[in-house]
């Protein structure tokens, strides 16, 4: 037997309830063989007769008694709350990770309080075709693309040796409707009238000859 | 080896009971269990009697916890109030003093959390008193040597000290199963773990211990 295992199993023999006979002997075996475990054996056994020496109880204040009755006979009609039961059976700590988690489940449990979460957008691939220019003005219905809406979208430019593509790539046909849906194009009419209600809204600014406003 | 603490509690009969390590096999032939049934019935009486037969034990076990002083006793009234507003949670299956003692311990744990208490446990630390024998009954000083009970004297008091700095469950499972002299079954029942943990709680506080007192022992 190692003297690391002796020194572990000597505070094991302690209790009866924990060391085994043969452990016992064993350790016995090594004790009588090794000078340094012997004097680190006293050791053991005289914390343990220092910790039996402590009196398993205390003499009581007589007042406490009577705190306590007094305290006993004024709960009112012995009503125990379950937030009481929980606070006198869970550690504070349990009861705080609760509170922590139930708080995360709300917040983070139910991320659209709108109602389902938006299905993430597909990643368009890459357009192996050059990519085509799709002009703003096709989108808005004062300058109509040509009166075919499902026909291919027509760009302004294009190289005129090739042909355009009939069909936009099915990346970009898929992206369109976002497209349209942005809302600064929904409210481009009102930037482009911006000019116009801004003459109508401007608040005039005093000018410095004013009375009042020089430093 | 014995660990020189008695192996039969002095408030439970020989004969009506079984050995510490065995589970009770008729729960009403315990005292403590026909006492605690009638509390549960409404009895001041038999409060008074349990009162007055755990109150020594349980302030000697907050003292040890959290410091002896007026908030042991406040607190170890906390803990009494409670087994009179929680007693119709007490089943006779478990031990009246497994019960008791972990309702102590919660109450401790809890008491220990709070932040005012560090400050209070420094302080608490240099107010020792040496003359202070509450806690330690040297058995038959006259039988030693006054060198003996000197070298004694500053064991207790040293052992006090160190018991004290000892993590909580630590220290709690010490005096549970080495002072208190609990099962280490009911100990795991008290601190809400498994045996096997109350051992290793057990082993590396007395390890601790050890090697802090080295040259003392």
């Amino acid at each position: 037997m190692q003297c690391t295992t002796a020194r572990t199993m000597m505070i094991s023999s302690l209790d009866d309830r924990t060391a085994s006979e043969l452990e016992r002997r064993a350790l016995a075996a090594h004790l009588d063989a090794c000078a340094a475990c012997r004097a680190e054996h006293e050791r053991t056994h005289r914390l343990a007769r220092a910790l039996a020496e402590l009196a398993p109880e205390v003499p009581v204040p007589p007042a406490l008694e009577g705190e306590v009755l007094r305290r006993v006979r004024g709960l009112d009609g012995d009503v125990v709350t379950w937030a009481e039961r929980l606070r006198a059976w869970l550690p504070a700590p349990v009861l705080a990770a609760g509170a922590v988690a139930t708080i995360l489940f709300v917040v983070v449990g139910d991320r659209d309080p709108m109602g389902e979460a938006p299905e993430p957008l597909a990643r368009p691939r890459a357009i192996e075709t050059p990519p085509t220019r799709v002009a703003t003005a096709t989108m808005r219905p004062d300058r109509a693309a040509p009166a075919d809406t499902n026909g291919p979208v027509r760009t302004a430019q294009h190289d005129g040796d090739e042909q355009p593509p009939t069909d936009p790539p099915a990346e970009l046909a898929a992206t369109l409707p976002l497209l349209l849906d942005l809302p600064i194009l929904r409210n481009m009419e009102k930037l482009e009238n911006y000019e116009s209600i801004e003459d109508l809204t401007r608040v005039d600014e005093p000018t410095t000859d004013e009375p009042g406003t020089s430093g | 080896m014995s660990t020189g603490r008695p192996t039969t509690n002095a408030t439970e009969p020989d004969a009506a009971v079984n050995a510490r390590d065995e589970p009770l096999a008729d729960p009403l032939a315990d005292p403590d269990v026909r006492l605690m049934l009638e509390v549960q019935a409404g009895s001041e009486t038999a409060f008074r009697d349990l009162f007055r037969r755990y109150s020594g034990k349980i302030l000697a076990y907050v003292g040890r916890m959290i410091g002896h002083g007026a908030r042991a006793e406040e607190l170890t009234q906390d803990v009494f109030v409670q087994v009179f507003r929680f007693r119709d949670r007490y089943r006779p299956e478990s031990r009246l003093s497994t019960w008791i003692f972990r309702i102590a311990t919660n109450v401790c744990l809890n008491e220990l959390r709070r932040p005012e208490h560090r400050l209070r446990v420094d302080l608490w630390a240099h107010e020792s008193d040496p003359d202070d024998t509450r806690e330690v009954q040297l058995p038959d000083p006259e039988a030693r040597s006054p060198e003996e009970n000197a070298a004694a004297s500053q064991l207790a008091e040293a052992l006090r000290r160190e018991i004290a700095a000892l993590p909580p469950k630590q220290r709690a499972a010490l005096l549970l199963a080495r002072v208190d002299g609990l099962p280490y079954k009911d100990v795991a029942e008290v601190l809400g773990c498994t045996e096997g943990a109350v051992k290793a709680l057990v082993f590396r506080a007395t390890h601790g211990l050890k090697e802090r007192l080295n040259g003392l022992l």
